[in-house]
């Protein structure tokens, strides 16, 4: 059980071999996992929650301060470049199983897409499960970023209620490193932003990510879906260029300040006819080269309502639904013995003959 | 496996498919561990409508078009698709019971949350029949294991087959019937396809248990009878229903029968043919008549020589220990078929009412071909009272009246998938529809459901055992070279 296995559900030769699975990081995740599980004292029942996922890209980047007019918008154009490239997908996704009295188990999955030339590949890492209390989250959250990124120094951790997102993102942030470096001349398609500087998103590793990423010649285009960045109080995402789509507008004039870092340029994407745009950073190089990257991923991908659907793909499949969550309740229930029991509604309880 | 719900009769139960490998038909037994317990028949298994599963069939869906690799350390995966494939099992509840006991019209409930589901076990079937009775009849196996029903569950009773073609109705019914004679009873089939004529032979042609205890009687050779051991009531019945005589005529036949009887003169077909020529008569009821007499006479199942004549009485008593009368009807026209039975009826009643023969089996296949429409009452209830026991055998169910469904005993059900006889039977059997239409449309060929007093009127689908006896009900066929010689021959 603790010994990470790779399950290939394909009969078909996968085009995409990778060593994930015996990575000693993604081990020691899973052991780490375990661990807390073992803390748990069997006594104690637990109840199911049937929670939302958490893999929404609303983290950090509102944080990001925008001032008044610094400069103007510029708009690109996009054209689709008949340049052959593979498209690789990150996503993770993480979600509250069940809780007791003093804490709550989460499971954490991740998703890898690879397409190229039509063929498309998934990865699907996952789930880990996670028991996290007051008691053992600052170990669990420091020991993570010392597994992941080789952080030394210990912090206090986020608030219980956050950690199930906080380690969805020290997961994701690996990810993205580990596929920085395992491929080359490719574009990378990340959920969320480039903005660094907090906990989970240390400034040396999104630095460190990057900079695999240029070193492997590789481009990485994060895409939020969420924004809440304005410019004189207007969404970014509702700015329109006279261009007609698809087209990024830079906004990087508009910036003044920032509260945290971000790597790479800020664009506002609309790519395909419908009015959905996304807030892109793209990194590392230069504007030129992002704007022919963008060609080239319309050449490569296909768009779905202006958005990756490799992108896409690695969301839906990193994203736990019901069944997940309850068959995940049932193993924990059969295999770590914990006695869950269905929580009682104390509304209906006091109200129901009424 | 917990219990879902209760909706009048019906119950579902939430299962695994890993839990119990259920079919329908199959018995389940609710209990606490009280002593009592809820016997459940399965009707249907469905998929649970699993919240999210559209959205994760589609995502699976999605996967299928793509390689994909799991990495998942702890085999949520095996967890998760016991999940999505859970099943709900739709059951009516049978019987309450308390130990061996059926407890009916009990309105106790096993808990939903206490409860524990198994499948029940052939013994557990057996304590709760419970038809009287010692003689076993071996008709094939429920569950896997050998399935016996009683002989004496016949007796008396009215029994119906039925389902579509090639099914095996006939097959149980030589199971049954073969069965009888072995435990010494009387029987007589009205054979129209001469499928039973080799019930004596085992497969390899060698004789069999049977073979001195079967009469196999062919009308028109050596099954003769005279017109005076027909009598008149049989003779007015074939004018009026076999050949649709006008009751005038039939009056005048009743006046020149008593006129001959009265006068003591012999009493053939050919002496009936000379006196009604010579009677003062209408000339066209003269001429009905004599063209009726000439008809049966030439049918030649009547004779004139008393030494050449069957008696029925005779045959069905010359053996003591049990008796297979077969009349093959395969080689005779459509009236002259209803003629035969016309007269093995009625004689039959007589006999019976006389006590001349011990009561009797008769099984018919396809008796609307050869039983008018007003005899199906007379056949259930009076002559029932006097000791015949019927047992139809039909792949048309509407074909036998509705009102004999309902006062069928026994009923042996194989599949139907036609809407129409589903109805048909579904309306006239003795449980619910919903039963019948889910159970009966998916029987495989030789398994068969059967309903009433054989199985204590706990509903069981059985799987016909094979018998050991050369089969004529299959089906003559032009292309019947195996594969595999016309493989051969083409090389």
């Amino acid at each position: 059980m603790q010994n990470i296995q790779q399950n290939s559900i394909s009969l078909n030769k996968p085009s995409l071999h990778l060593d994930i699975a015996s990575s000693t990081y993604l081990k020691a995740f899973s052991n780490l996992g375990l661990i807390s599980l073992n803390k748990i004292n069997n006594d104690e029942y637990f109840f199911p929650v049937l929670d939302k996922n958490i893999n929404d890209d609303d983290h950090i980047e509102d944080i990001l301060i925008i001032d008044f007019k610094q400069g103007e918008p510029i708009s690109f154009s996009i054209k689709p470049i008949e340049i052959k490239k593979p498209i690789i997908a990150i996503d993770t996704s993480s979600i509250k199983i069940a809780e007791n009295s003093e804490g709550f188990i989460i499971a954490i999955r991740g998703a890898i897409i690879h397409r190229f030339l039509n063929k498309a590949s998934a990865y699907l890492i996952g789930p880990f499960p996670f028991y996290i209390c007051e008691e053992n989250s600052y170990l669990i959250y420091n020991r993570l970023r010392n597994i992941f990124f080789g952080l030394k120094e210990n912090v206090n951790p986020p608030l219980l209620e956050h950690i199930p997102k906080r380690i969805g993102n020290l997961f994701d942030r690996w990810l993205q490193i580990y596929v920085a470096e395992k491929f080359s001349d490719s574009i990378l398609l990340f959920d969320g932003s480039l903005t660094a500087g907090t906990i989970d998103s240390p400034i040396s590793i999104m630095k460190k990510i990057i900079e695999i990423a240029q070193k492997n010649n590789n481009i990485i285009m994060a895409f939020s879906k969420m924004t809440r960045l304005r410019i004189h109080g207007v969404r970014i995402t509702e700015i329109q260029s006279k261009e007609s789509y698809p087209y990024v507008i830079n906004i990087d004039n508009c910036l003044k300040q920032m509260k945290y870092k971000c790597f790479g340029n800020i664009y506002v994407a609309r790519l395909s006819p419908f009015p959905y745009s996304y807030r892109l950073d793209i990194a590392p190089f230069s504007k030129d080269k992002h704007i022919e990257s963008l060609g080239i991923l319309l050449n490569n991908d296909a768009i779905i309502y202006g958005y990756p659907e490799t992108l896409l793909l690695a969301h839906v499949l990193s994203t736990f639904n019901k069944i997940d969550v309850i068959g995940f309740q049932r193993l924990l229930a059969s295999e770590f013995n914990f006695p869950i029991y269905e929580n009682e509604d104390i509304r209906e309880t006091l109200f129901q003959p009424f | 496996m917990k219990i879902l719900k209760k909706e009048k009769n019906s119950i579902q139960i939430i299962c695994f498919p890993e839990d119990v490998e259920i079919q329908k038909g199959d018995y389940l037994i609710a209990e606490e561990g009280n002593g009592k317990y809820a016997l459940l028949q399965v009707i249907d298994v469905n998929y649970v409508q699993t919240p999210g599963i559209l959205e994760d069939l589609l995502r699976t869906m999605s996967l299928e078009k793509i390689d994909t690799n799991l990495i998942d350390p702890f085999d949520t995966n095996s967890f998760m698709l016991l999940i999505k494939d859970a099943r709900i099992v739709s059951t009516k509840i049978r019987a309450i019971a308390e130990g061996d006991n059926l407890i009916f019209g009990s309105s106790w409930l096993p808990s939903r949350f206490k409860s524990f589901i198994r499948k029940a076990d052939i013994d557990t079937l057996y304590r709760l029949i419970k038809v009287d009775g010692y003689r076993k009849i071996n008709i094939g196996k429920v569950s896997g294991q050998d399935f016996y029903i009683n002989a004496e569950a016949f007796d008396g009773r009215l029994t119906i087959i039925t389902g579509k073609k090639e099914t095996g109705k006939s097959h149980i019914a030589k199971i049954i019937v073969s069965s009888l004679v072995e435990y010494g009873a009387k029987c007589i089939v009205f054979d129209i396809n001469g499928e039973y004529v080799n019930l004596n032979k085992n497969k390899l042609g060698e004789p069999n248990k049977l073979a001195n205890k079967i009469k196999i009687l062919i009308p028109g050779e050596n099954f003769k009878v005279t017109i005076k051991d027909a009598g008149l009531k049989v003779l007015l019945d074939v004018l009026e229903y076999v050949y649709n005589t006008p009751g005038t005529s039939c009056r005048e036949f009743a006046r020149i029968w008593h006129t001959i009887e009265h006068k003591r003169m012999s009493l053939t077909i050919d002496d009936l043919i000379e006196f009604i020529q010579k009677a003062s008569i209408h000339e066209s009821v003269r001429d009905a008549l004599i063209s009726r007499m000439l008809a049966l006479k030439s049918s030649r199942f009547f004779t004139n020589n008393e030494n050449e004549a069957t008696s029925l009485m005779d045959e069905i008593n010359s053996i003591d220990d049990g008796t297979l009368i077969i009349i093959d009807m395969k080689s005779l026209i459509p009236i002259t078929r209803k003629i035969v039975v016309e007269y093995i009826l009625s004689k039959l009643g007589t006999l019976l009412k006389d006590d001349k023969i011990p009561p009797i089996f008769l099984l018919a296949e396809e008796a609307h071909l050869y039983i008018r429409n007003t005899y199906w009452d007379d056949l259930v209830t009076r002559m029932r009272h006097f000791g015949l026991f019927p047992i139809f055998v039909t792949n048309q169910p509407d074909s036998i009246p509705e009102t004999i469904y309902r006062q069928a005993d026994n009923i042996f059900l194989f599949n139907f998938t036609n809407e129409n006889d589903l109805d048909f039977i579904s309306k006239a059997s003795r449980i619910d529809s919903e039963s019948i239409k889910s159970i009966v449309s998916q029987l495989p060929p030789k398994h068969c459901f059967i309903l009433g007093y054989v199985v204590g009127d706990l509903p069981i689908v059985v799987k016909v055992k094979d018998m050991d006896i050369q089969t004529m009900g299959m089906t003559k066929k032009f292309f019947k070279e195996k594969k595999s010689i016309l493989i051969q021959k083409m090389l």
